[in-house]
């Protein structure tokens, strides 16, 4: 819906580059069928592909009897108890509902509903500020919709801030209007079928009152750990977030079972992730191998209109680990050649990558912020692996014209207060 | 005509019925975009070729009969014919145990993908 969002902003490019285009309307339906069959055909190749490597695959809902035997219930009712020598939990997380907000329940949807929409949501409220909260509102925004989202404190909270206000400032600019230090204190439905959301602001106390067709919760998620009967089998949770306690080699509590992904504590919650601590540790199961999952250095990206990229530490978090005068940091602003034509606003097109200061500059973490941000990162993610540093990226010749290439190019400190701004070549 | 089949009893009695004539069966999905493109193709040859019998079948509806014809891919198209000799050239990869009869069950030709006219040839072959 991102990529349907950013055609609709090249449909309107197309015509500075001379093709004689109007702005056609955006039909939400043909989209969504679009994005649902897609789904679809993942499920089934997940099917067939477990199928083809002889994995039993037992469509359950299961539940701890005791450490070693699982009881699993089928669709109709029916009851099977399976036991096995290691038990691996990846059942992931759900969106939350804010159920203390009156009203929230009946009248919101959350990201799992989005996609599964036939007809458009209309003038929508996003409440959040993660990154499903400010992604949504984006494409949203990007289709033609009337979107706003609320925030009740700070965007992408676990990211670095700096970007953070940046990719915010993007979407402000670009039409998404954003509600800052406010929270929702009831939803109700009017005579008319539309949705009255009633909020608060917090620094004021100031309340107000705006009329929507649709209401998205993005408020966090809870793992999928309620069902499981954990305590029947000795797991232990961490009982503020309820994530299952997790060792270094994926393991619970109890020896033998396992937690992966987003239901595990303290692991960042991503797919390819997950992915990857499971390969691992079917690897270790098998004793093919002992390699450990390495959390560090995850690339990940922010597919808002104006796409965000990192891998490594927030500046902030460098600073806390290193201290400030230990770290140097370099950045610039910069102007993707494909916003020229078009006379796109590049304002928050941006670059930033954290080093240790001491030569030869080991690069901590890489920031950017533009167009195809998870194409770009994806390289740079490899060389941090590999231990780049600052001066292995000064010796890193650009590929021109792309937005890329800036990262190679950065010469100018936060420290040397020098202007980060656009130069010429 | 198009009969839908959604599990091996109706699969075995289409079989049945079908005597000494050819049967074209479709393994598809709602979600599957090129499936979309070959249906009315299939159809047309439903009403052009009336001496072989066609049905289709839902992946997702009849997820076990999907499992035991291993359909990996969508549209899948097996032929079927009750023939004294099994000698015919099959691009399966492995068997199904029904040595009654002149294995009812195992197909005797399978085709993947879209290529309707492929798809023809072979059924006025084997029909």
């Amino acid at each position: 819906m991102h990529q349907a969002a950013l055609l609709g902003g090249m449909i309107h490019d197309a015509s500075h580059y001379g093709w004689k285009v109007a702005q056609p309307p955006h039909d939400w339906g043909k989209m969504a069928e679009a994005v649902q069959n897609h789904v679809k055909s993942l499920n089934w190749g997940h099917r067939v592909q477990l199928q083809d490597r002889k994995v039993k695959y037992f469509n359950f809902k299961a539940s701890f009897v005791n450490p070693h035997m699982v009881c699993g219930v089928s669709k109709g009712g029916e009851e099977t108890l399976l036991s096995a020598d290691h038990i691996v939990i990846a059942t992931g997380g759900r969106p939350r509902y804010p159920t203390h907000i009156e009203g929230a329940l009946e009248y919101g949807i959350t990201s799992d509903d989005i996609f599964w929409l036939k007809e458009s949501p209309g003038k929508t409220l996003v409440v959040g500020a993660s990154y499903v909260a400010l992604e949504c509102a984006g494409f949203l925004t990007g289709l033609g919709l009337d979107t706003t989202v609320m925030i009740r404190s700070v965007p992408l909270r676990a990211f670095d801030q700096q970007m953070a206000s940046l990719v915010t400032e993007h979407m402000a600019v670009h039409g998404t209007r954003i509600l800052r230090g406010c929270t929702p204190l009831r939803v109700e439905r009017l005579s008319d079928g539309r949705l009255q959301v009633t909020w608060v602001d917090l620094a004021s106390d100031k309340k107000d009152t705006g009329t929507f067709d649709t209401v998205l919760w993005a408020v966090g998620r809870v793992p999928e750990t309620r069902g499981l009967n954990l305590e029947k089998a000795g797991v232990r949770t961490n009982p503020n977030t309820q994530k299952i306690l997790v060792d270094a080699q994926e393991a619970t509590s109890v020896p033998h079972i396992y937690a992966i992904g987003d239901v595990a504590e303290g692991r960042p919650e991503l797919t390819p992730t997950a992915i990857m601590a499971g390969r691992l540790l079917a690897q270790r199961l098998c004793s093919r191998s002992s390699d450990l999952m390495d959390y560090d250095n995850v690339p990940t990206t922010v597919f808002t209109p104006l796409e965000y990229g990192c891998v490594g530490l927030s500046e902030e978090e460098a600073v806390a680990r290193h201290g400030e005068e230990r770290v140097e940091v370099y950045h610039a602003y910069y102007k993707p050649l494909e916003f020229v034509v078009p006379e796109r606003d590049a304002s928050q097109c941006y670059i930033k990558m954290v080093c240790l200061r001491e030569p030869p500059q080991l690069v901590l973490g890489l920031h950017f912020l533009g167009p195809n941000a998870g194409e770009v990162t994806q390289g740079f993610a490899l060389g941090i692996k590999c231990g780049a540093s600052y001066q292995h990226v000064m010796r890193t010749v650009g590929i021109h014209p792309t937005c890329a290439e800036e990262v190679a190019k950065l010469r100018i400190s936060k420290r040397s207060g020098l202007d980060p701004t656009v130069t010429g070549c | 005509m198009v009969q839908n089949i959604r599990d091996m009893d109706e699969l075995k009695a289409l079989l049945k019925s079908a005597e000494n004539k050819l049967v074209v069966i479709e393994f598809s999905a709602k979600w599957c975009g090129p499936c979309k493109r070959m249906y009315p193709l299939f159809h047309e040859m439903s009403v052009q070729y009336r001496n072989v019998m066609f049905a289709s079948v839902d992946v997702d509806n009849a997820r076990e009969l999907a499992q035991i014809y291993h359909i990996k891919a969508i549209p899948t198209f097996q032929m079927f014919k009750q023939a004294q000799k099994v000698t015919l050239f099959s691009r399966m990869k492995r068997t199904i145990c029904c040595y009654r009869s002149g294995s009812l069950s195992e197909p005797i030709f399978e085709l993947c993908g879209t290529d309707a006219k492929k798809l023809e040839e072979k059924i006025r072959e084997l029909m």
